[in-house]
Formats: structure tokens, sequence, C-alpha cells
């Protein structure tokens, strides 16, 4: 098998380069800074504290630490070991979790007391656990995490372990709006090629500092040579930050990038206009977890200092980065396109991949063939191939088969991985998306797509967001379209603007009607993903 | 005034030469009573002034880099408290924070200034404060660095160490413990030997380092010490400063002017620009010198619209 770099030893080598760089921050905590050199020595001190204690190649570890200068250390002395860290979103509910931790099988679990409490709570879940680490407060019989540390501090570098491509780095479970989470392999071949295409894409460069508003990418920042400065937002209620604290760590801090979720900026694109605030060092923003309206885009663009820009990638744990698409390319006529109902843009192919439309579809497709490849122009779901796309999931063939298309061209084998999306490439070569493929309509007239519809509608005053909806059986789904109107609007200027709407456009004559809803079922997480089925149910005890 | 000031030892212009390339300023000298007190005065002749007020165990050479960055805009001026630099430094002079206090008084008022922004580093906080609280009408704008001008309980352990009477006035003045110190604790990146030699340059023998070790000593920490009336009375003039423009520098790897006494800037003067470097120590203006410098200019030209 293809050698790879393991991840960690770039950590080592900028460590080298810049001992005394700081590479963690989080303002106002008295612990303030750690420096790459302490950040990679406190690595070392982790790894060999682990081995000690049994911790081998391959053994899969569940990881409960929020992001800190703690988890940066832990992950990268588990990349050392060869270990596999499991990180499970926690924001995915106690059921989902503890199916997603009994399905891993993870021989050690190292995590905050709460996990520790969790391990006694639900023995079922844990009983393959063989190693308990607890981080911070001493809790129910884990070692300790900075006793694991102190045994392993004089022992110098660790020998990182080497690793092939196709060795697995690490799993990751994610919340997905739709069906039970699944864990999602990382390869060190897919991390490695992920910040290959980041970089390049972001023209990111060691000893800038990002203001993570999404915490993990602290993970992705020590490797880069990056400091990571941690803005007061917490992981699992993105939207409740506080923008106004979100501009001034920025500001404070110099920060030249950011990565965060719609949520967050749409909040600190609100704050900053009233406020009149801007930001002077930020010269990225890269938004992403959720669609991002052209509105927002370009709104945080204008906040940003001469040749700054706004980017918003589009991926899924499976494959990020699959396409980008930057502010300063949506202000001309892309953004008209976007809200005439063209669907949302999403760019042009990110770095290393490769793309293809095949016809929508519910099955399994077993091989690829050239033929499921679709004409220019025409809609279907996105595949993508290519070094940063995850290769299976852990331990469930069958949503694995239901995912990955393999081939065999030329000799070379390997996989198309389906996004689940529905899209079309337009004549530049942009990609356009036009929904989940769940969220389809199958209307007696066709397949029905709901985003661009929904983008030419949300534009309307008073419209906070909209859904379209099928009211009937598949194949003879009647479109509607749901409003949730912003707070306090009234419903005569929320129903003329719509209707006024529907005139201009051409699509809109197969909206068989206008729903109201007050507040849009939601996931609590992002506020973003819109429970569809539900709304359809809603939808139909209405409209019948 | 009179001239009752002892002359350094050295001619300063001499002793100066091999600092020349980083520090090419003029040295003016005012004669205070009892006191010699040196200055940099650079860039055009206005009433308008950045005045720069170094702290312990510095000197006007810790402004050199903002100096020649702003001097072609901006009058600049920069003293050596009495004590300090290349002022007198006499075992008799009353080193308190009201006397050096008023010293900045009779150079603004011989200078003939009368719009100022006071860039405060250190001690110099509590000195330009001081200053402000009494002519508030002359003080446009504020920048802060590494600094505090109301009491503290925190005093770090290793000027604690300083203060022990005879080990610390010793260790000050016999081994230059604390400006020696300074030169390597203060910052996060290795001073070229250049800043190390001009920062040291006038604390070499025991005799002139009679001021470093009477500014460690007039840190208030008690309620009874002579200065910690005028201390208080400058605390309690902070917030009427509230509608100046203000920025804070900060280095936060700092273990004297911590982050908490960021957090009482950020309490005291709410609307202040603040600008933290995480690569920085006390002497941020050498660990970040570009940036400390770029960040001045920023605030000294006012913005279009």
């Amino acid at each position: 098998m293809e050698a790879v770099r393991n991840v960690s030893e770039d950590l080592r080598a900028g460590a080298a380069r810049h001992s005394d760089r700081s590479a963690v921050h989080r303002p106002g905590q008295r612990s303030g800074v750690v420096t790459f050199g302490e950040l990679d020595a406190r690595c070392d001190a982790i790894a060999h504290g682990l081995a000690d204690l049994g911790l081998a190649p391959g053994d899969r570890t569940l990881v409960f630490v929020p992001p800190s200068a703690e988890l940066v250390c832990l992950t990268h002395a588990l990349f050392r070991i060869g270990a596999v860290p499991v990180l499970i979103d926690p924001g995915m509910g106690r059921k989902s979790l503890l199916a997603c931790i009994e399905k891993t099988a993870p021989r050690a679990l190292i995590g905050v007391p709460r996990s520790q409490l969790a391990r006694h709570l639900y023995r079922g879940a844990f009983t393959s656990v063989e190693l308990a680490v607890s981080v911070g407060a001493p809790s129910l019989g884990g070692v300790l995490l900075r006793d694991v540390e102190r045994r392993g501090r004089r022992s110098g570098a660790y020998p990182i372990h080497p690793q092939g491509v196709d060795d697995i780095a690490a799993v990751l479970f994610t919340s997905g709006s739709t069906g039970p989470p699944k864990g999602v392999v990382a390869t060190q071949g897919v991390f490695r090629a992920q910040l290959d295409a980041l970089k390049e894409l972001y023209a990111l460069k060691p000893g800038e500092v990002d203001a993570a508003c999404f915490p993990l990418f602290a993970l992705f920042d020590a490797t880069l040579g990056m400091t990571t400065v941690f803005p007061p937002v917490h992981p699992s209620r993105p939207a409740r930050a506080d923008p106004a604290a979100v501009h001034r760590v920025i500001e404070e801090s110099g920060a030249t990038f950011s990565f965060g979720s719609p949520a967050i900026w749409r909040r600190v694109l609100a704050w900053a206009r009233a406020k009149g605030q801007r930001f002077s060092t930020l010269t990225r923003i890269t938004i992403a977890g959720a669609p991002v309206p052209p509105e927002l885009l370009c709104g945080l663009h204008e906040l940003l200092p001469a040749g700054g820009d706004v980017h918003t990638p589009y991926g899924a744990t499976e494959a990020l980065p699959v396409s980008s698409l930057a502010a300063s390319e949506l202000a001309g006529s892309l953004r008209q396109r976007v809200e005439t109902g063209e669907g949302t843009c999403v760019g042009r192919p990110a770095p290393g991949i490769e793309l293809a439309l095949v016809p929508v579809g519910d099955a399994p497709i077993d091989e690829w063939s050239a033929d499921l490849r679709l004409e220019p122009g025409q809609a279907g779901e996105i595949c993508v191939r290519g070094p940063a796309v995850t290769p299976s999931y852990l331990f469930d063939p069958a949503a694995t088969k239901l995912a990955k298309i393999p081939f065999e061209e030329a000799g070379r084998t390997g996989f198309w991985h389906r996004m689940g999306d529905v899209g079309r490439l337009d004549e530049e070569g942009r990609l356009w998306l036009l929904g989940r493929k769940s969220h389809r309509l199958e209307t007696g007239r066709g397949l029905l797509f709901p985003v661009p519809l929904e983008n030419a509608f949300n534009i309307c005053r008073d419209v906070h967001r909209t859904a379209l909806v099928g009211v009937g059986p598949p194949g003879a789904e009647r479109p509607h379209l749901v409003v949730e109107p912003e707070p306090g609007a009234k419903r005569e200027h929320v129903e003329a603007a719509l209707h006024a709407r529907a005139q201009e456009l051409e699509q809109a004559e197969r909206v068989e009607g206008f729903l109201f809803h007050k507040s849009f079922p939601v996931d609590v997480r992002h506020n973003a993903k819109i429970h569809r089925r539900e709304l359809k149910r809603w939808a139909e005890e209405r409209v019948r | 005034m009179t001239a009752l000031a002892t002359p350094p030892k050295e001619d300063p212009e001499a002793s100066l030469a091999p600092l020349r390339s980083e520090y090419p300023f003029d040295s003016h000298f005012l004669d205070l009573p009892g006191a010699r007190l040196h200055y940099v005065d650079e860039g055009p002749r206005r009433n308008e002034a950045v005045l720069f007020l170094h702290g312990n165990p510095t000197w006007s050479f810790a402004w050199r880099h903002a100096i020649r960055a702003l001097s072609p805009v901006h009058r600049c001026v920069a003293p050596d408290h009495v004590g300090c630099g290349l002022s007198s430094k006499r075992e008799d002079y009353p080193h308190h924070l009201a006397q050096h206090v008023a010293n900045i008084e009779a150079l603004v008022a011989h200078l003939g200034l009368e719009r100022l922004t006071l860039v405060l580093h250190d001690w110099g906080g509590a000195i330009g404060m001081g200053f402000a609280r009494r002519h508030p009408e002359q003080v446009a704008r504020l920048v802060f660095l590494n600094t505090a001008a109301f009491p503290s309980e925190r005093m770090p352990f290793r000027i604690a160490l300083c203060r022990v009477p005879v080990f610390g006035r010793l260790a000050v003045r016999r081994l230059n413990a604390f400006a020696r110190a300074a030169t390597y604790m203060a910052v996060e990146r290795p001073l070229t030997s250049l800043a190390k030699r001009g920062y040291l340059l006038p604390y070499r023998d025991f005799a002139s380092r009679v001021g470093v070790s009477a500014f460690v000593e007039d840190i208030p920490m008690t309620p009874d010490h002579p200065s910690r009336h005028e201390l208080e009375a400058i605390a309690a003039a902070l917030p009427s400063f509230r509608d100046r423009p203000a920025l804070v520098l900060w280095g936060l790897r700092d273990w004297c002017f911590t982050p908490a006494f960021l957090d009482e800037w950020r309490r005291i003067l709410p609307d202040a620009q603040v600008r933290t470097f995480m690569d920085a120590g006390h002497y941020l203006f050498e660990d970040e010198r570009e940036a400390v410098v770029l960040e001045l200019e920023r605030f000294l030209t006012p913005t279009e619209g």
C-alpha cells in the first residue's frame, strides 16, 4: 500500500520551526496561550502515556473532549500511536449517541467526567471499553489524563506510527438530518487531501490566526501551523453565540481567517450592521454546515477589508470540500440567477475532486458505468471521487453500498461517492444545487426539486424562509410552498409580496398554494435544517 | 529652573553612538528642581503631540520604532523619567509617582503642548493618567500598552522578590537584577544584541540603578504606601476619560501585567479598542514591533466617513 505522511508529522515539523509561536488561545482563560512547542511536547507525552497503558495502533478510541488545546493534543497523540480517534457529535441526542458508541465497539474512552458517568449508566453501549481516561476532574475510576501525560513526559519524542494512504485515521459521526448517524471513515490519505485542498482554496498560510467559530477546525489549524483562537461559541449551540463577543475576539486577536456555520455568521452580520462595525484584519470568512444564502455571503463580504472574500465550500463529512463559491464571484449576475430560481450555486469543483451527475434513484448502484453519467445541463444526483472522499461507513456495509459506486477503469479501481444531493452543472463548470435527493417532489408532471423555488421566494420582504413540500402520495404530489414569515410581519403584506413574486417567476406556476407556518420544525443545533417530513404531514392536514 | 542637576557621568552623545542606527534622535534636556530630564522631541513642531511615557526599567529607547515611524507626520515627545535612561540619577531625589507626574507637567508646559495623545507603558500608565487627571482638557486620545493606573493586590512573585527590603534593593542595584532580567523575561523573542545593549545602557553601574530600584519600591501595594493615595486618586478619575478615543494594546504573555489587568481596562473603558498579541510579552513593542506601530498609525489616522 502507498505510504503517506502521518498528518501528525506536520504538527511536529511546524513545532520544530516555530516552537514559540502561539498554537491555541482561549481569550479570557487564565491558562491563556499554548505554544506549538508545548503542544507538540504534550502530544508526545500523552502518546507515550497512552501507549504505556496498552493503547495500540488501530485501537478505536472514543474522544469526548470539548474543542480546546487538550482536544488537539489528544487527537494528535492518537494519530502518533496509530490509534483511531472516534469523534461523535454530542448534539445528536442520547439514543443516537449510544447507538453510535455500541456500533463502534471502541477499545478506549477518553473524555470529560460526564462521558465517564455515561459509561457507568449505560454499560451496554460501552462493553468493549477496556481503558478509560478521564479529562479534567477525577471521576468514577478512569485514569486521569494529567497522570497519563505525566507518565510520558520524560520519554521524549514519540516515534510516529507510519501510515498507509488507506489506513483509518479517524471515525467521525455527525448528526445526519436524515436517518441514523453513520460513522464516516477518514483515512490518512483523506486528511492529507483535505488539508491540501483547503490550503489551496483559501490560501491558508502558517502563522495565520483562525478564529475557530467551528471549533473542530482547530485540528486543521494545528496541522497547518495556524494559530487557533476560540471565540465564545458553544459547539452544540452555535446559533446562540453572542455576535458582539465573536466580533470582539476576532478584532482583538487580529484573526485573518474564520470558519463557522451560517447560524453564527447571520447573527454577526445583523449585529455588525446595526452597530456599524466592520472587520479590520479578517480577510477570509468560510461558511459551511448548511446552505448559505447570497444575501449572507455578500453582506459579510462588505464587512471585510479590501481584498477580503467570503467563501462557502460545498461538501459533507464524507467529502469536503467538493466545491467552493466566493462572494466576489456571486456579486454579479450569478446572484441574480440564484434569486430567480436556478438553484444554489456552489461554485467550481475543489482541487482533486471529479464530479458526475447520475439519474436520481434510491437503490444502490452496484457498478459504475460510463452511461450512468448524465448529459451536461441535466439534473441528477451529485457523485464525487478523489483523494479527499471517504471510502466507507464504519461497520455499516448496507449504508456503504447505498452511498458508494465501485468503478474499475484502465486497471484502476475505486469508488464514486453519492452525495444524496441533486444538482446540475452549468456551461462554465459551476455546480448548482437543486435540493436533497430525499426532498424531491414526485408530481404528476415529473420530479420537482425544492431549492430553486425556495431561493426565489426567500428574498421576498418579510419572508424568513420557505419550504416546498408535496401534498399527496409520491407520483401525485401537489407542490405547496410553506412560508415562515419574519416575526411580526403582517400576513396581508407577506401574501401580497408572494403573489407579486409568483407573477415574475416562470416556475412559480407549478406551486399550487401558499401555506403559512409560524415557526418551522428545525434542528436545534444549527436552527437551519428543516424537518421536511414533519412539514409535509402538517401541510397535508391543512390542504385536505 | 535651577542648574543643580548632576550631569550624567559620561557624555550621553558618546554612549549613544552604538545605538544611533536605531535611536537616531537628538537629545534634549530640561532642567528641573534637583534633576535633569532627558527627552526626545521629533517631528513637526506643533502644539499637538504624541507623548510616550515609558515604564520601569526602560527608557525612551523603548519607543524608537514608533517614533521613527510616526514622526514624519506626528510630533513625538518621549521623556526619560528621572532616575531612568539619560535623565539624572540621584540618591536623594524623591522618586515618587506624584513627582514623576509633576515632571511631565513641567515638560508639557515647557514645550507648550496643548493637545496630547498619551501612549503609556507599564508604570508610565500611572504617571500618564496622573497627568491626565490634572489636565483632562489637554488629553485627546489614550493608548495603553501592558500597563495599569489603578491599585492591584496582585504583584507577581518575581517583582515581590525585588521588594524584599535588603535583598531586593541589593539585587536590583548590585546585580541589575531588574533591568537585566527584563531583557529576557519581558520579551518572547530574543532581543537583538543592539536592543539589549540599548535597554541596559543607562543602568550600567550601582549609582545609575537608583531609579530602577526606586520605581520597584514605589509600587504601592499597601494602603499606607506614600504613592497609594496618588494612585487611588488617579484610578478614581479614569472613568471620566470614557469619552476619549482609546486603544489598548496587550502582550498576552506578560507575567506581570497579566490579562487580568487587561480585563480591568475593559471594565473601566468599555468603548476602548483592544488588540491583543498572543506571541508577545511585556515588551510588546519589541516582540510585535511592526504590528504595534501599525496599530498606533491606524489609531492616530482619522478614518474617512
